[in-house]
């Protein structure tokens, strides 16, 4: 079938049950988007708490060398090696230090299929979150080069590390980021990621890591 | 005042006695009432079951009884609902019985509604005992009444009422449901019958006899003596 | 009617299993009180409601817009799109598409439209493995059923059920812990994941600005089907769109909060076409697969209303019929109110007239819908038409112009009461009571005794006392 046809055949049906033509049409409803005033703490303190609901692990870090040391004595804890990460100056800054981790960059350039097995591999996975937010203790990874989807996604453990001035009140706020964006000026996925894989569907207990990583690490740096 | 007693057929055929307390209740309070015989029914087992038309035949009789009274008081929320809610729909092809259904829909009251709406809330009963106040369905979320009843209820000397677990909940009364899907309809009774028993009260209370039969009747044939009045019977006990 | 129906024989069934009347009403305990805590929490909830039910009206009244609008934004994505008009067309095209490219294996994360369009079945039949992975599904796939619940597909098979099955898939014995059950199902599908050829989704939401699905889960499994096999496939409802960004917002917060009570569930992923150039994982290609399947045809009709639906199963979870029968009563892949209203929508009401009574009209799915579709009062829309069109029985037909010729007239309404009041008589007992009914009341007379009409109906003492009392009367009157 010629598809362009088929399209427009399809919403051609669709005007005519609508009673008016296609071009027809009217501004979406507008209404407050819902931007709760807090100050830097009160965020801060808002996204450890929802984070821990959905039983997520937050922790607050002063800088580079305590996130450093916190984040090694989390590999040793978690038995996170191998550990995969995002191939970024900071990110292998930061897990420099660790050296009796095998440590995985994931490097675009590499074969795909080698990159997954590595990710499936690997026992936690370290990125770095573009956003925060306050009202569901969710972070937001943003695709883009180098940007594995598997790192944050096969292993078993997820390290997390977001700046605090990225920490935003609501998830309105990031939303409203892509708004004038349109192709390939849109990224190719926004991953919220709000605590560890869960389900319910076995007589209704909890149960936590069926698919994605069993535990979360976010590591809010100050 | 002029007020109407819209009876509805539950209470005309087979509760007269919550009819009869409802026009001592307002006596009492002074409301000059009256009992148009023109009545039978609101409609509702037609309707709800999807015989619109053959609703429509009972609705205009109805209208025809009731709209000459400055107030219409019924002790059924569901039949209040019918009326102030559905009778305008029902008329939606004929303008000039749409345009009386809305006139009756505008003064047309459950009981409890009528009277906290003029304020008058305690009526100075007093009943020993302990109760449940069950909600049926189309007044509290087509009514939009349910604060009217405990009201009347709370001012009752010597009442204690009860919370029930998940008040929310349909009895499974549903008119024509109660026998088109009957084994439905008993699973979610003997729900609320398992929740009215687990708070140990003397009384059952509602404002709608089609939830009452319903529970009262699964009540009896579980052989429990947990007695089923109307609150208007409850007040009207309550003030003798 | 002669003998039971089909769906009576469900409802039957479902009532005896002691079972799952107990999950279905422990799971809904669960989900409902997590639906009120979450709006509660919200603070504003009657207000976001209000905006949540403006948007959908606006996107469903410009529909036609949208779509045009998302479909070239999928495609200047790198997207490809397809518009199925039948169940039929959207599986000739994914079935195609398998085998263009090769596919022996596919992954699906949760999608109740491809349960409807009967997806997996046709694929199977083209000798293509498809593996559910959301852990519900998985259990209900490997037992050969459908699902019981929009987001809880499986509540109705308790652990030891689930560890039978998992065991004979697994060729040993496992234990009904779920944390071993959850252990198996992790390794046994990320194989699965790992091998797969093509994932196929539903889309929780589409955005018409920008082109992309969004997909919400808890488990995950939706973020791995649609980043690790080559080709993505997506599965949507035509009116699964939102006009912008903003407006995902309002309905994903009434969507989450609606259906499980948290603030957001997991994993929220939006995709916007294929991986790009430089990208190791994500799919190759991307293909978003709209389905019309008798949607179109409510457009313009008094039922447009329920094409606002936004799947999150708040109406299931309040249910007091879904309650006691649990989902596959319904017989038909939507349960619940929604399903009520949709199923002989979608598929007729000669096949599913039954399902518009399956219900109290106690409007407590009306209170719950977080975009306030009017579920009982479509069901009362569905049950006129029924009868307008000459569908309802004919007996009931003919009982109810006999009521409502009793009910014109009072003088024959209370000859037929006096009558019943005779006739019963010999069957009451000591107090009255009807133990035995006949005909159409023994449904109620075999659980629920029954009054008789009174021996004084209230017009008569009003006749003999009523009127005369109120002479009397010397207060003054109000």
């Amino acid at each position: 079938m010629d598809q362009p046809d088929n399209r427009r055949r399809f919403l051609a049906r669709l005007s005519e049950r609508l009673g008016k033509s296609r071009r027809e049409s009217a501004p979406p409803p507008e209404g407050e988007t819902r931007e709760e005033k807090l100050t830097e703490e009160e965020r801060i303190s808002r996204f450890l708490h929802n984070l821990s609901l959905l039983g997520g692990r937050g922790v607050r870090i002063r800088g580079r060398e305590e996130l450093k040391r916190r984040l090694m004595e989390d590999v040793e804890g978690d038995k996170a090696s191998p550990l995969i990460f995002w191939k970024d100056a900071f990110l292998e800054e930061i897990t420099d230090d660790l050296s009796n981790v095998e440590r995985i960059p994931w490097e675009s350039g590499r074969d795909a299929a080698e990159l997954i097995r590595d990710a499936e591999r690997a026992k936690a996975g370290l990125v770095r979150a573009d956003w925060g937010v306050a009202s569901t203790g969710s972070i937001a990874l943003i695709g883009g080069q180098g940007r594995g989807r598997s790192v944050s996604l096969l292993p078993p453990v997820l390290f997390v590390v977001l700046n605090r001035e990225n920490l935003l009140s609501d998830t309105g706020n990031v939303w409203s980021r892509f708004g004038e964006t349109r192709g390939e000026g849109v990224p190719a996925y926004i991953h919220w990621i709000t605590g560890p894989s869960r389900s319910a569907d076995i007589e209704g207990d909890l149960s936590i890591g069926v698919h994605g990583p069993y535990r979360v690490s976010v590591y809010l740096l100050e | 005042m002029r007020v109407g007693i819209f009876a509805t057929c539950l209470v005309d055929v087979f509760f007269p006695e919550v009819g009869i307390s409802m026009v001592r209740v307002l006596r009492r309070l002074g409301f000059d009432v009256d009992f148009p015989e023109g009545q039978t029914c609101c409609g509702q087992p037609a309707f709800n079951t999807g015989y619109w038309a053959e609703g429509r035949r009972v609705a205009k009789g109805l209208i025809r009884a009731m709209e000459s009274y400055d107030a219409v008081v019924t002790p059924s929320g569901s039949c209040a609902a019918m009326v102030r809610r559905m009778y305008p729909r029902l008329m939606d092809e004929e303008p000039e019985w749409k345009r009386r259904a809305e006139h009756l829909a505008a003064r047309c009251f459950e009981f409890s509604e009528f009277l906290v709406q003029r304020g008058l809330v305690d009526l100075g009963a007093r009943l020993e005992g302990t109760a449940v106040y069950h909600h049926s369905c189309h007044m509290r979320r087509d009514l939009q009444v349910t604060e009217a009843p405990l009201r009347l209820l709370a001012h009752v000397r010597g009442l204690t009422l009860k919370a029930l677990p998940h008040p929310e909940d349909c009895c499974g009364f549903g008119g024509t449901f109660a026998v088109k899907m009957g084994g439905i309809s008993t699973a979610m009774a003997d729900e609320k019958v398992d929740h009215i028993l687990s708070t140990g009260v003397d009384f059952l209370l509602g404002s709608d006899m089609g939830c009452l039969m319903n529970l009262g009747g699964r009540l009896s044939r579980r052989g429990e003596s947990v007695e089923v009045l109307h609150v208007v019977q409850l007040l009207d006990r309550g003030l003798n | 009617m002669n003998g039971k129906s089909a769906f009576q024989e469900r409802v039957g069934k479902a009532l005896e299993d002691d079972f799952l009347r107990r999950s279905v009403r422990e799971t809904q305990d669960r989900l409902r009180g997590g639906r009120v805590a979450a709006a509660a929490d919200w603070g504003d909830w009657e207000a976001l409601r209000t905006r949540g039910e403006a948007i959908r009206r606006h996107t469903v009244e410009h529909l036609d817009v949208y779509l045009d609008r998302f479909a070239t934004r999928v495609e200047e994505a790198g997207g490809h799109i397809f518009f199925a008009d039948t169940a039929e067309d959207a599986r000739r095209y994914i079935l195609q598409l398998a085998v263009a490219k090769g596919v022996s294996s596919v992954v699906k994360s949760k999608s109740m439209v491809s349960e409807e369009i009967g997806l997996n079945h046709a694929l199977e039949a083209e000798g293509v493995e498809v593996t559910e992975t959301d852990l519900g599904e998985f259990i209900i796939q490997l037992a050969g059923e459908t699902p019981s619940h929009i987001i809880a597909p499986a509540i109705h098979k308790n652990r030891k059920q689930v560890a039978e099955l998992f065991s004979r898939e697994a060729g040993r014995t496992l234990s009904d812990a779920t944390e071993a059950l959850t252990a198996y199902a992790r390794r046994r599908l990320r194989e699965k994941f790992l091998r797969a050829d093509m994932g196929i989704t539903g889309c929780n939401f589409g955005v018409a600005e920008s082109g992309s699905v969004v997909l919400v889960s808890n488990e995950g499994n939706a973020r791995l089907t649609s980043s690790l096999p080559r080709i993505h496939v997506v599965v949507m409802g035509m009116e699964r769109l939102v006009p912008r960004w903003k407006d995902l917002d309002v309905l994903l917060t009434l969507l989450t909060r609606s259906a499980t009570g948290q603030k957001i569930t997991s994993y929220v992923t939006a995709i916007t076409g294929p991986r790009r150039s430089g990208d190791a994982d994500g799919p190759e290609e991307l293909h978003i697969v709209v389905v019309d399947n008798g949607r179109s045809a409510l457009l313009g009709t008094k039922y447009q209303h329920v094409l606002h639906c936004i799947r999150c199963g708040a109406c299931l979870n309040v249910c007091p019929v879904y309650r006691h029968i649990g989902g596959h009563a319904y017989g038909s892949v939507y349960s619940g109110p929604i399903g009520a209203v949709l199923t002989p929508l979608l598929n007729g009401l000669e096949k599913y007239g039954e399902l518009p009574y399956a219900s109290s009209l106690c409007g407590a799915c009306t209170e719950a819908c977080p975009v306030r579709i009017p579920l009982h009062e479509l069901l009362l829309e569905l049950r006129r038409d029924q009868v307008e069109e000459g569908l309802s029985p004919r007996v009931e037909q003919m009982a109810f112009r006999g009521f409502a010729w009793m009910a014109e007239d009072p003088k024959r309404f209370f000859a037929a009461a006096k009558l019943g009041q005779w006739l019963t008589r010999p069957l009451a007992d000591e107090a009255g009571r009807l133990k035995k009914g006949m005909g159409p009341l023994s449904p109620w007379t075999e659980s629920r005794d029954f009054p008789r009409p009174a021996s004084q109906a209230f017009r008569d003492w009003w006749r003999r006392e009523g009127r005369r009392e109120g002479g009397t009367d010397d207060g003054s009157t109000r």
